[in-house]
């Protein structure tokens, strides 16, 4: 195990730097750079090469990738076009993306359970179809034309709720609960379809495998059967499914937050691009890979833990 | 998103700073009305201020904020006239004009508790002389020293004579820091300005949100209502306009022309306006062959750049009061020309057909002898870039020319422009009180964003001429010569001026809107 | 991208078609799919005789018309017919959900095959190379990739192919690693059959039900990315028509004009929801582990 531990670890490392590397060499891939979308209406010349000097843009490339890693490494992501550190606007900005994810997944997963296990038990009669049905609906809306279609209904025509913005947790519950309802509901119903899919499989799989069966053969009622055993094994599956689909999940918070104008992890994101932001772009995309890898770790040892063949074999797909 | 932050870095350029004219609707309706004490504000940003750090900030949102929290040497009246702030008095210059004494207010205290003196202004001023990417050297380039003597007077000693340095003093380059701020933050000042001002800086959450609150220190705080402000990013110009009917905002910077007739319906909301001197048109590449500023300019070649007359068809055939009805909703003044109607410099001699002329576009493509033209535009990627974008495309394709849209982020399309790798490209500026400041840069051959690469020997004269004139009428009469060889030749094609307006919450009074554009709400509150 | 489980497959073929055809025939949902996807394709190939008008025709007396007898859908902001224009926005729909499925099998699975069959020193080094790629949330990649390159469609086509790629690899890969234990390449390989032949005589036959299911839930998901894109500024660029770019511009028009935001789509869940139910039927009858 501990070897097994090290090994990923030190491939956990290896993503990380190559990750490092692609963001660096990718934020310098755009045209025009930092000096130009600061340099103001005027982009007055000298403005422009003082600000290029000042970000240490005329050093070659390698040496100021050697110096953002470098400092990256002591914890400090460098300052962005606002003059904030990174690493400040970063904790300011996850907390929200975090709340909304949470709550998506939330829904997701009082949607999506319930749904999955119905299908997988009642397999193949019409509460299956229609829960598959259903399922594939939601897998085939686009998120931003949900929100849209959302705001007209619930914002534009009924005024149930607001259209857009976001109230801190700490400021008022309420207002923040009603600001992340449609935002979390848009998120959620598309990874509700992947949970209720993948739940109903793995369901499947369990209640066709040897325990269940013994179980059953030891007379435990049908409740006992599928709610405790099967359930309770189908759902670490699940989870550890679920870990891999971090990537879909800022990828999906990018969109909402656009959408409902929130300024959360996606908005900071995409604004670093747009403004050239490259402290803030790089700290940014470093801190989702770390955190994908991070997940993806935990997702290897949970599964190594239970499932110990998989150490030779590799991991689920 | 791309779009979104296209509206903001693009519209940070295009709308930002000064604009004239008096404004209505905007008055302190609080006459009558009492006013409550307390309460929290909450206005609406169409895009994110950048550092908050007088020395180095460039946005117009910026300003907004700033006009709370950090008071200027002088300042504007609604007349646009310059007035003292921490200022005494207007400055003493002396006879040969070199040397600009300025007296301070007594009395005046930093919002940490420190007194603003002499030597406080001294240490700002030399600041945004000298540090690193200061955007305010340029502002004060012709500034040779500053003293202070005693604690509430200060020298400025200039190498020649200047007489914009007031202006420049009302606004970032006149605001004086916190030097005990400084020193513990430096060059991160950003982080936690300090100022004087009738709110003081307490928290920002970046891309979300400033907060700003009531200052014990201000020298002024009795004027004071509200306890607190809080500048909210709204990039999408429609959850601005909703966020402000749903009552989450009182106050929303630049409503889009889409959301104005909703916000005209509410009684609870009002909106105040205030014609912009800036102008948008259309830049097109004449002789930016190898980059901007690598003289000497030749045709590029294009048929656009070679052909005056399919430039004068292009003009000819796009309806400029169309553009503003059916892209603007109306709410755009259309124009022809780099000094906007509003501005004591325009010259209403000048012909200006805002209707098109179709006939006399197809006849002017036909005489250009170019077969099939084909124009490449270069645009910016929000809505209404590409509202507009299609609209010229349309009109365009009647007179026989196929616009081809290339919808380009920002700051790509500032590096396509400066490099000259551009055919077309729509973009505007936010406009100088100076005709000088609109005119001179884009098109005399030596102008820094020349990026039309254009150079014509008799408008280089014309305008060098205009610089050293002395009367006003003599700098008119330049002025209009220079507009007219620009509208003959059209390195660049004026399409029309924009107005800005802002959506308010009917309890709130006391708030100004100038012909700056910018929202001031430090004496505002809220109806009781 | 995709949200299916990976299934091993190993189904004796021809003999079975008829048996495969009368099980996707019984499933109605699967037909309803295969019947309106069709329908998309063919008018997507036939917008130019199907749309009652051209959709790059402006109207600026008609703007944001109700829909009537002329325009069945109403106009848009600039007095265009909708229902015209979204027929040809099925267009890049389908033109970015195919290419870019294809890309992404392309470039997946060659590198899959590779990865899971020799395995040795290369399986690691894909397998981190396709983790770094997974670590990057899709939508970022795409953004960053539009700014590098310029939005347009074609290279939003790249981004959600090389972006469906890492996916489609492990499972690739997957199956590899299955496959070549199975008996039949056992015994290939102590005939002295090469790894190339191995690879194209055996594995690779015997994969194609499972790219097939992939293929179908990675177009609609292309669509959708696609839509995805071109809302956003990074796909197809106006005029050229596009569901995406329709409810891009449809945006500031939400509280006057709300149609114009809910056509285009519809489009697109009408089209994704073909692809998806398609892609459902079709696992179902190639996918002999939902007949147990």
């Amino acid at each position: 195990m501990g070897g097994f531990l090290l090994r990923k670890i030190g491939a956990a490392l290896v993503v990380l730097f190559l990750a490092s590397v692609l963001v660096f060499a990718g934020a310098r891939a755009i045209p025009g750079d930092i000096a130009l979308a600061l340099g103001g209406e005027e982009r007055n010349p000298q403005v422009i090469e003082q600000i290029r000097e000042k970000y240490g843009l005329n050093d070659p490339l390698p040496v100021q990738y050697v110096r953002w890693v470098g400092l990256a490494l002591t914890g400090d992501l460098g300052r962005d076009s606002r003059e904030l550190p990174v690493g400040h606007t970063i904790v300011t900005r996850l907390p929200l993306t975090l709340e909304l994810a949470g709550l998506s997944l939330l829904i997701a997963a009082l949607i999506g359970l319930p749904a999955g296990v119905i299908a997988a038990v009642r397999r193949g009669k019409p509460s299956d179809y229609t829960a598959t049905t259903i399922a594939l609906v939601g897998l085939s809306i686009p998120h931003f034309w949900l929100g849209l279609v959302l705001i007209i209904a619930f914002a534009v025509e009924l005024h149930w709720l607001p259209a857009g913005g976001y109230v801190p947790l700490s400021e008022d519950p309420v207002e923040n609960l009603r600001h992340m309802l449609m935002p979390a509901f848009v998120l959620g119903t598309g990874f509700s379809a992947v949970l209720m899919r993948q739940m109903r499989s793995a369901m499947l799989d369990s209640l066709a495998s040897d325990y269940v069966r013994t179980a059953r053969a030891k007379g435990l009622s049908e409740w006992a059967v599928v709610g405790v055993h099967a359930f309770r094994n189908s759902l670490i599956t699940v989870v550890t499914v679920l870990g891999l689909q971090l990537g879909a999940l800022i990828s999906g918070a990018v969109i909402t937050e656009q959408i409902f104008g929130i300024a959360g992890f996606g908005r900071l994101t995409v604004d670093a691009i747009t403004q050239r932001d490259y402290s803030l772009l790089q700290g940014v995309v470093l801190v989702a890979a770390a955190g994908y890898v991070v997940a993806s770790l935990a997702v290897d040892v949970v599964y190594s833990l239970l499932n110990p063949r998989i150490r030779v074999g590799g991991r689920p797909a | 998103m791309m779009k979104r932050i296209s509206v903001c870095a693009g519209l940070a350029l295009a709308l930002a700073a000064a604009s004239t004219a008096a404004v209505t609707g905007a008055g302190a309706r609080g006459t009558g009305t009492e006013i409550r004490s307390g309460g929290t504000l909450t206005i609406a940003l169409a895009e994110e201020p950048d550092a908050l750090d007088p020395t180095l900030a460039r946005t117009f949102v910026g300003r907004i904020v700033f006009m709370h929290m950090c008071e200027k040497l002088y300042d504007l009246n609604r007349q646009l006239q310059i007035v003292p702030q921490l200022a005494a008095s207007l400055p003493k210059v002396s006879r040969d004009k070199l040397t600009v004494t300025i007296r301070l207010r007594t009395g005046l205290r930093f919002n940490d508790g420190t007194p603003l003196n002499a030597q406080a202004a001294k240490i700002s001023l030399d600041r945004h002389r000298e540090l690193t990417a200061s955007r305010r050297a340029s502002e004060l380039a012709p500034v040779d020293s500053v003293q202070a003597v005693g604690n509430r007077t200060i020298v400025l000693k200039l190498k020649q004579p200047f007489a914009p340095l007031t202006a420049q003093l009302a606004d970032r380059a006149g605001m004086i820091m916190s030097p005990a701020q400084l020193d513990k933050l430096g060059a991160r000042f950003a982080q936690e300005p300090v100022c004087v001002g009738p709110f003081r800086f307490a928290s920002r959450t970046a891309g979300d949100r400033i907060v700003v609150r009531k200052s014990p220190f201000y020298y002024a705080r009795n004027r004071v209502h509200l306890n607190e402000i809080v500048f909210r990013i709204i990039n999408e110009p429609s959850a601005a306009a909703q966020s402000l009917r749903a009552g989450d905002v009182d106050v929303v910077d630049r409503l889009a022309s889409t959301e104005l007739a909703a916000v005209r319906r509410d009684k609870d909301l009002r909106i105040v306006k205030a014609t912009s001197i800036g102008y948008q048109g259309i830049t097109i590449n004449i002789g930016n062959k190898r980059g901007l500023g690598k003289l000497p300019y030749q045709n590029v070649g294009t048929s656009i750049a070679s052909s005056a007359l399919l430039r004068e068809a292009l003009d000819a055939a796009i309806d400029r009061r169309l553009l503003n009805k059916v892209v603007f909703n109306g709410t755009v003044q259309p124009g022809c020309g780099p000094i906007a109607p509003v501005s004591p410099w325009f010259d209403k001699t000048i012909k200006c057909n805002l209707s098109r002329d179709m006939a006399r576009a197809r006849r002017l493509v036909s005489r250009s002898g170019v077969r099939n033209p084909t124009i490449k535009l270069m645009a910016n990627t929000d809505a209404v870039a590409l509202r507009e974008g299609q609209f010229i495309q349309s009109q365009a394709r009647e007179a026989g020319i196929n616009v081809i849209l290339e919808p380009t982020e920002f700051v790509t399309s500032l590096r396509k422009a400066d490099d000259g790798n551009y055919e077309t490209f729509r973009i505007g500026w936010s406009g100088r009180v100076d005709p000088d400041g609109n005119i001179y840069q884009f098109v005399h051959t030596q102008g820094s964003l020349n990026d039309a690469g254009y150079s014509n020997p008799r408008l280089d004269k014309l305008l060098d001429d205009a610089r050293a004139a002395t009367s006003t009428a003599e700098r008119k009469r330049l002025y209009s010569q220079a507009v007219q060889v620009i509208r003959r030749n059209r390195p660049l094609i004026y399409l029309y001026h924009q107005v800005t307006r802002d959506g308010v919450k009917q309890n709130v009074v006391g708030l100004q809107l100038f012909g700056d554009g910018l929202i001031r709400a430090q004496f505002a509150g809220f109806t009781r | 991208m995709s949200y299916v489980e990976v299934a091993p497959l190993v189904t004796p073929r021809a003999r079975r078609r008829r048996l495969l055809l009368r099980r996707f025939v019984r499933r109605p949902f699967a037909v309803l799919g295969l019947v309106v996807a069709l329908a998309f394709v063919v008018s997507a190939i036939l917008a130019p005789v199907v749309a009652p008008a051209n959709p790059d025709a402006t109207d600026f007396n008609a703007l944001l018309a109700h829909p009537s007898s002329e325009h069945l859908l109403g106009t848009d902001e600039l007095g265009r017919d909708i229902l015209s224009r979204i027929i040809w926005g099925a267009r890049a729909s389908i033109q970015a959900g195919v290419l870019a499925t294809l890309l992404a099998m392309v470039i997946a699975v060659p590198i899959g095959l590779v990865a899971g069959y020799y395995r040795g020193w290369l399986d690691p080094v894909i397998s981190r190379f396709t983790d770094v790629l997974l670590a990057f949330p899709f939508l970022i990649v795409a953004v960053g990739l539009a700014a590098i390159l310029g939005p347009s469609l074609l290279n939003a086509t790249i981004a959600l192919g090389v972006g469906a790629a890492p996916g489609l690899i492990r499972i690739a890969r997957g199956e590899a690693l299955a496959l070549r234990e199975e008996d039949y390449v056992r015994a290939a390989v102590a005939n002295g059959a090469g790894g190339p032949t191995i690879l194209a005589r055996h594995i690779l036959p015997n994969m194609m039900n499972t790219l097939i299911v992939q293929a179908t839930v990675t177009i609609p998901a292309a669509i959708i990315g696609e839509a995805t894109l071109s809302f956003l500024g990074l796909g197809v660029q106006p005029p050229t028509p596009s569901w995406g770019v329709m409810l891009s511009a449809a945006q500031p028009y939400i509280s006057d004009a709300p149609r114009l935001a809910l056509y285009p789509g519809l489009a697109v869940v009408c089209c994704t929801l073909s692809f998806n139910l398609l892609g459902d039927g079709l696992r179902d009858v190639l996918d002999p582990r939902t007949q147990r």
